[in-house]
């Protein structure tokens, strides 16, 4: 077989493979889906990294379509009761093509990270560590100290940390994740005070706004949010300000969820204003709305409608992205994720025209 | 009194027509040997009030029990009206029957969570809960869920294992979002009746037996039946709207096998047994041996008299 042939083989294969296999993994979705916080899942309260204990049996019992039996013990993390550990590989397969360019296919570890919670006074002072191991080499993402308050109603975090700032999704490319640099790519070493009562959650974050990196003046970024959670719906205000040398940079979102039915909606609208390009060009909108629709236990499907105006004083300018996304959990602690990936802008940019297939391994513990 | 020291024994949930059901199946051995377990004395001091450890396992005492009250549960449960997309905690799920039923009222796109202090338990309300709810190994007076999480929080034969069951529920509130519930399912707030035929017996049985679980846990009659105020226990613990409603669990001869499996084993050779020798003179212990010896003619399970009562109360309160 020419190599030619073969990799047009490769590459159907990979399409059909994304269109047959799936996964699902700890998103928003699944909070909407369930009624619960982020902290239900997660150690971290504003979600994402380590599982809590109902999180790990969660990802066994609820999310898989079948459960492989493990004999006596089941996992939930926990090395004792005050150690506990996680993690998330992802591996991926790609096909990209781009207007003017020649197509792209490739295989990529995207992540290894692994988590480690010391909870030192166990519910009440915790550290925290979320370390990406590959790809390159070792890259801290977080790593705080937590301490909660003896009725869980409000805790304090310092180190470095996920700024709490609208939806986390697990697609860092979002426009919503990228338009306001606020992502779990970009952490940033600071503070965060968090409340819990009822059905409300708020987070506020004082930070340097370098994104982990060293800082180099005397202001400061600001992220805040405000969620209201009920059992179907959730809705949330969240608010970003960034004092910064080069120019300021505010961001302002709206997002919630709902739940009808086996769909699990969620959306954000969010408007940006980076005022370190030049006349006015930083004034941004960037929306998203996805619908994750349950279509048995284990088997999701995902799509997504994105929107990005990158400067609002122009007109005609904008980029849209649609995902679809066939998520499996075949058993627990497996993931396969398929879909593709169709961006549209202006004619003159080939890059806004990008068509990604892929399909990706996702396993986690 | 109560057989109160029956009852704290039986952290019941429920047991479901499936594999639970199936699991209790247990051929009749004596009346001094007994599956149903006896903490080490050891860890008495470190346990809840009645010796739960997590390495403490009653499983085969709750599956009997399980598939004896089954009706009555199942009952109490309607009774709470819920409603598809509920997420429900069974707090002190035991080996997890009731979780099937709580999945088929909260199913479709409800949640259902349950956790047991004893390894032995959840292992056994895994294979009977199956996939669907998620089941974690986690003590009540530090659940690992977060606040404001569920609308209902089941919990039958449970909080009566507590040192400090106003905390406890305290906690379990805390669970809940706001305008849900709580529903504490107790056995025996009122005298079971074993032996209608003779009432001095079963007194003095009752007795034996109170005596016997205090001398054990080192408790006082009053620690031992502070369940008895539930009602208040839910005032104390600040929770409004409460009520509750009591039934009873009646059975007559002849019994249906769960029945006579629950009763031989769970009772007359778990709760009673040798270890009453001590606590009964001479005639009554042999009286008792010859009624709960399937072997005797006067065995009490197969006389045509038997009748048993013992009551199942369900108070329900909500947070505001």
């Amino acid at each position: 077989m020419k190599i030619c042939d073969f990799r047009a083989l490769l590459r159907h294969a990979l399409f059909v493979l994304a269109l047959l296999a799936s996964a699902a993994h700890a998103e928003p979705y699944l909070a909407v889906q369930t009624g619960l916080k982020c902290g239900q899942c997660h150690v971290n309260p504003t979600g994402g990294g380590l599982r809590t204990p109902f999180g790990d049996v969660f990802a066994q019992r609820i999310m898989p379509h079948d459960h492989l039996d493990t004999g006596a013990d089941t996992w939930a993390g926990e090395i004792n009761r005050f150690l506990s550990v996680g993690g998330d590989v992802r591996f991926d397969g790609q096909y990209e093509t781009t207007p003017g360019s020649a197509s792209v296919d490739s295989f990529a570890l995207e992540q290894a990270r692994i988590y480690l919670n010391a909870s030192v006074i166990p519910t009440r002072l915790a550290v925290y560590v979320d370390e990406q191991v590959a790809p390159g080499g070792a890259l801290n993402r977080e790593v705080y100290g937590m301490y909660w308050s003896a009725s869980h109603e409000w805790y304090l975090k310092a180190g470095q940390l996920y700024l709490p700032f609208g939806l986390r999704l697990q697609d860092q490319t979002a426009f919503i994740q990228t338009v306001s640099g606020i992502n779990m790519t970009t952490p940033d070493q600071g503070a965060e005070f968090g409340w819990e009562h009822n059905a409300w959650d708020a987070q506020f974050a004082v930070s340097n706004g370098t994104a982990g990196g060293p800082e180099v003046d005397h202001g400061k970024q600001y992220s805040g949010q405000l969620i209201y959670v009920e059992p179907r719906w959730r809705l949330g205000l969240g608010a970003n300000f960034n004092d910064a040398a080069a120019g300021n940079k505010s961001a302002l979102a709206l997002f919630g969820g709902l739940k009808s039915g086996p769909i699990a909606w969620l959306a954000q609208a969010e408007l940006v204003d980076d005022k370190s390009i030049p006349n006015s060009g930083g004034k941004m909108l960037a929306t998203l709305l996805e619908a994750d629709w349950l279509l048995a236990p284990g088997n999701n499907l995902k799509i997504t409608s994105e929107y990005l105006d990158p400067n609002r004083n122009v007109a005609e300018n904008a980029e849209t992205r649609w995902s679809l996304v066939y998520e499996l959990t075949p058993i627990q602690f497996l993931q396969l994720r398929a879909g593709v990936r169709y961006s549209d802008g202006i004619p003159q940019d080939n890059a806004e025209h990008v068509r990604l297939y892929f399909l990706e391994v996702h396993g986690f513990f | 009194m109560p057989s109160t020291c029956d009852s704290t024994f039986s952290r019941c949930t429920a047991s479901s027509e499936g594999s639970c059901a199936n699991s209790v199946s247990e051929p009749a051995t004596s009346f001094t040997r007994s599956r149903i377990d006896d903490p080490a004395p050891h860890t008495i001091a470190t346990a809840g009030l009645l010796g739960d450890t997590s390495a403490r396992d009653y499983a085969y005492k709750l599956q009997l029990f399980n598939s004896f009250a089954a009706p009555e549960l199942r009952q109490a449960m309607a009774s709470l009206d819920l409603k598809p997309g509920m997420r429900v905690l069974d707090a002190g799920c035991g080996t997890g029957a009731a979780l099937a039923w709580l999945r088929q009222a909260a199913e479709p796109g409800g949640l259902v969570v349950g956790f047991d202090l004893a390894s032995a338990h959840i292992r056994a309300a895994h294979a009977c809960a199956g996939a669907g709810a998620a089941v974690l190994q986690a003590d009540l007076m530090q659940p690992p869920l977060a606040r404001g999480s569920f609308d209902l929080v089941w919990s039958v034969n449970t909080i009566n294992h507590l040192r400090s069951p106003v905390e406890g529920v305290r906690r379990l509130a805390t669970l809940l979002r706001p305008g849900g519930r709580i529903a504490l399912g107790q056995s025996s707030l009122v005298p079971d009746m074993y032996f209608a035929w003779d009432a001095r017996l079963e007194r003095v049985t009752n007795e034996a037996v109170r005596r016997y679980y205090c001398d054990r846990y080192g408790l006082d009659e009053r620690a031992l039946a502070g369940i008895r105020g539930l009602v208040g226990l839910l005032r104390r613990a600040q929770l409004h709207n409460v009520t509750s409603h009591t039934c009873m669990i009646e059975r007559v001869a002849p019994l249906a096998p769960a029945d006579e499996a629950y009763m031989l084993e769970a009772i007359f050779r778990g709760s009673w047994g040798e270890r009453l020798r001590p606590y009964l003179d001479a005639a009554d212990f042999a009286e008792l041996a010859r009624l709960c010896d399937p072997q005797h003619p006067q065995f009490a399970l197969r006389r045509a008299d038997f009748h048993f009562l013992q009551s199942f109360t369900l108070a329900v309160a909500a947070i505001p």
